[in-house]
This record gives C-alpha cells, structure tokens and sequence, in this order.
C-alpha cells in the first residue's frame, strides 16, 4: 500500500474522530477573548507524527519518526523544535540500485494561530521551519557497461557524507479531542536551499526532506499532548 | 467550523495533487558526451570547409605503438627505438586494433560530440579533414560512475585534466568547462590557425 492510501486513511481517521469533539457546540458562538489579557505563557506541548511511521508500515520506502515541543505563547505564536530521525533501505528492482542511509534531524520555526482571538476547541495555523541534516548513505549497483569502448565500471559508494538545509511553510489545524489531547494535521510545501553535492552521486533521500527534489509536498498527522500547566 | 472543513477538503486536495505532480523527470539520454566547439583565431565559432570524419581506436588486449611527429603519425606493432624525441617524434602508447567511426565525412561542421571511455583515462581521436590532412586528438580525464537516482539510474560522468592535439591544421585548445556530464555545455574550444 503506498504512502498517499496511508494518507487517505488517517485523513478518515482525522475526519472521524473531529465530529466526536463534544466541546464544538459549546463553543459555536464563537467567542472573542481580549488578547491582552492572554498571558505571555500558555503552556508546553509535544506532539508526534504518525505519517512517517505509517506510511512506512504501508510499504513507503522512507520511513522518519520525530517529535516535536511547542510553546505557547499567547495562544498565538507556538515556537516549536522538532527531532526526528530519518531512513531508507531501498532497492529497485528495475534498475538494481540499492540505496541505505539513516540519520537524525532537525527543524525549528514557530506556528501563529490565525484565530488567536476566537475561543475555539482547535484552531488554524500558518508556521514555518527550517530544517537541517548530516548523513552518510550508502550506494552501490551494477557495473557501468561502456557501450562504445567496452569494459566495465564497478559503481559501489559507502560512507557518502552529505548535508541539507531547507526550509518550509505549512498550513494546518488542530483540534481538541480531550482534555489535553489534541489532533491535526498540515500541509507542509519544502524547499530546498541547500544539499551537499559528490562528485559520484547526489542524496536520493534526505532524512526530514524525503526525496531530493528542489520542492516537494508533505503532510503530517500530528498527536499533541498539552502538558498540564496552572497558569493555563 | 465550516471554514476549517472547508480548508482541511482544500489543503488535502491540493496535497493530493501535488503529491502526483512529483514524478521525477529523468535526462533523456545516459551517455555524457565532450562537447567541442570549432573556433577561429578570435574564438568566433566557425564552420569547416573540408569534410571531417572522426574515428577513435578502440581498446583490445594487443598494444599497437604509435609515434606522434610533427607532420605524421606512425604506428607499429613493435617499439620503433630510431624514432626518438630529438627527431621530433614522441610517444604515445596505445592499446588498439580497429577504429570507432564517430563521424563520416560531415561537411560544414562547427563542432563534435564524442563519448569518453569507462575506464580508460585517455582517449585518442583522429579527425580527418582529407585524405591526406589530419590532427589527433587526446583527451585525458577522470572518470565519475555517477548516482542520479534509483529511478534515473547512472551514469558516467568526466572531468577533463587535459586536453593535446597535433598541429596540423588545429591551433591550440582550450578547456572551458571541464565537467563533462549530459548538459551538453560546450568542454574545449579548438582553434584552428586557419579560417577553414
């Protein structure tokens, strides 16, 4: 099963487990909250995301695991740090390539609640990130056939050491499901600013990126913790 | 609510959609080949008036030993020892029985395109401008076996050290991009002393 059925899935379970928020009609009215009188400190969150694991799980070649500590400040600005760690170990069966690496990763960047001023079970958010990775991979298949002077040339590489740098914007919800539980997912579109080059390969996989390309598209479903806080 | 059902059914549309506009486009073809521009004096890009034919030797178990002159070229099975530096000959070892036809008889060309070896680290050209006139090229370089991806596959790259050539009707050369790879930039610029 690819990774977009996995994607199809959570989203059902995401759309399912929405409507079961018994806190939605209480909070209908939408209500206003005076945002200066929100204190500065509103609490910790960690949060994980399940589409790396799962869509590993439902045969991806890539698989990433990560957590992620929020702040939240003013119920609007949630400075956010995420660690994951990333890897594959892909071979195709077309073209008899094998490709390995695993390595950890990082991003920072912050999310801002655009209905910071509405009392509601969940809310929507714009943030950005900026990520970044150090690896090494491994890649190796046939011999390169020369198909006008003959001869061959083995193509084996280990140890390749690499690194990226990237940044992304993303969009999202997240909606309350318990006390402190809360659920939501996001569109994240990356951009690569930059990835080290060798001179006999570039990375097919960057952990937290995923496949080399100048942009690509991610999503993540996302479990929050809200971890409990008095002045909350 | 409605508003966050309508940009979740949004965002997942598009995520959708975008997700399928990410097939990886590969290059059309997996041989990297030297590009040479045919210049004049000036550097001006020019067409050859006579034909060009371009062969390369191609690499066999047997040595074949050919002596580069200034206006000729030997070869031989054995080791000539009277053909010496001091009566303008040098030379250049070769491992080779018959020849690669890269290119027959092209009139008005402006420049070539030929493949590198695998695994040798220089390669021989002859270009044929008559029957009697020809230059010999050689071409030294390391050879990359590069990773594009595992769907694109691999291919050879190269990094031109060196570039040589006879005097005949070539001028000198001149390395301008030495990473040959499937862009198809222009690698050496050949001068010729006459404006053919």
């Amino acid at each position: 099963m690819s990774k977009s059925t996995f994607l199809w899935l959570v989203s059902c379970l995401c759309l399912f487990c929405m409507p079961a928020n018994g806190q939605e009609k209480k909070f209908a009215k939408k209500e206003t909250v005076p945002t200066d009188t929100v204190p500065l400190f509103q609490g910790f969150a960690v949060s994980t995301d399940l589409v790396g694991p799962g869509a590993y799980l439902f045969g991806s070649d890539f698989m990433s695991a990560e957590v992620a500590l929020e702040v939240n400040l003013k119920n609007r600005f949630f400075p956010v740090v995420e660690i994951g760690y990333g890897k594959t170990d892909a071979t195709n069966e077309d073209s008899e390539l094998h490709y390995r690496t695993s390595a950890p990763y990082f991003r920072v960047g912050m999310d801002y609640n655009v209905q910071y001023k509405k009392r509601l079970p969940g809310y929507i958010f714009a943030g950005v990130r900026l990520g970044y990775t150090n690896f090494t991979y491994d890649v190796e298949g046939p011999s390169l056939k020369d198909p006008v002077w003959g001869g061959e040339a083995p193509f084996a590489f280990a140890d390749v050491s690499g690194n990226a740098l990237w940044g992304e914007l993303l969009a999202g919800v997240k909606v309350t499901v318990c006390k402190n539980l809360m659920m939501g997912w996001s569109l994240r579109y990356k951009m690569r600013i930059s990835v080290s080059d060798h001179p006999n390969s570039a990375p097919w996989y960057i952990p937290g990126f995923g496949a080399n390309n100048n942009t690509k598209f991610g999503v993540a479903y996302n479990l929050i913790y809200r971890i409990p806080w008095k002045g909350r | 609510m409605k508003k966050m059902w309508l940009l979740i059914g949004v965002c997942w549309m598009a995520g959708w959609f975008l997700q399928a506009c990410e097939e990886e486009d590969c290059a059309l073809t997996t041989v990297a080949y030297g590009s040479f521009m045919f210049v004049d004096e000036a550097g001006k890009q020019v067409a050859l008036a006579d034909t060009l034919s371009v062969t390369a030797p191609l690499y066999t178990s047997d040595t074949l030993y050919v002596y580069e002159g200034a206006y000729d070229t030997l070869t031989s099975l054995f080791p000539i020892d009277t053909l010496t530096a001091d009566k303008g000959y040098h030379l250049v070892l070769q491992v080779t029985r018959e020849e690669e036809l890269i290119l027959n008889r092209k009139t008005g060309a402006t420049g070539l395109e030929v493949p590198f070896s695998y695994t040798a680290t220089t390669d021989t050209f002859f270009l044929r401008y008559s029957a009697q006139m020809r230059d010999t090229l050689w071409v030294t370089h390391e050879n990359l076996p590069y990773f594009t991806s595992m769907d694109c596959g691999t291919v050879m790259h190269y990094k031109l050290t060196d570039v040589k050539s006879t005097r005949h009707l070539i001028d000198s050369l001149e390395i301008v991009n030495k990473d040959v790879t499937n862009n198809l930039k222009t690698n050496v610029k050949i001068y010729f002393s006459v404006a053919r």
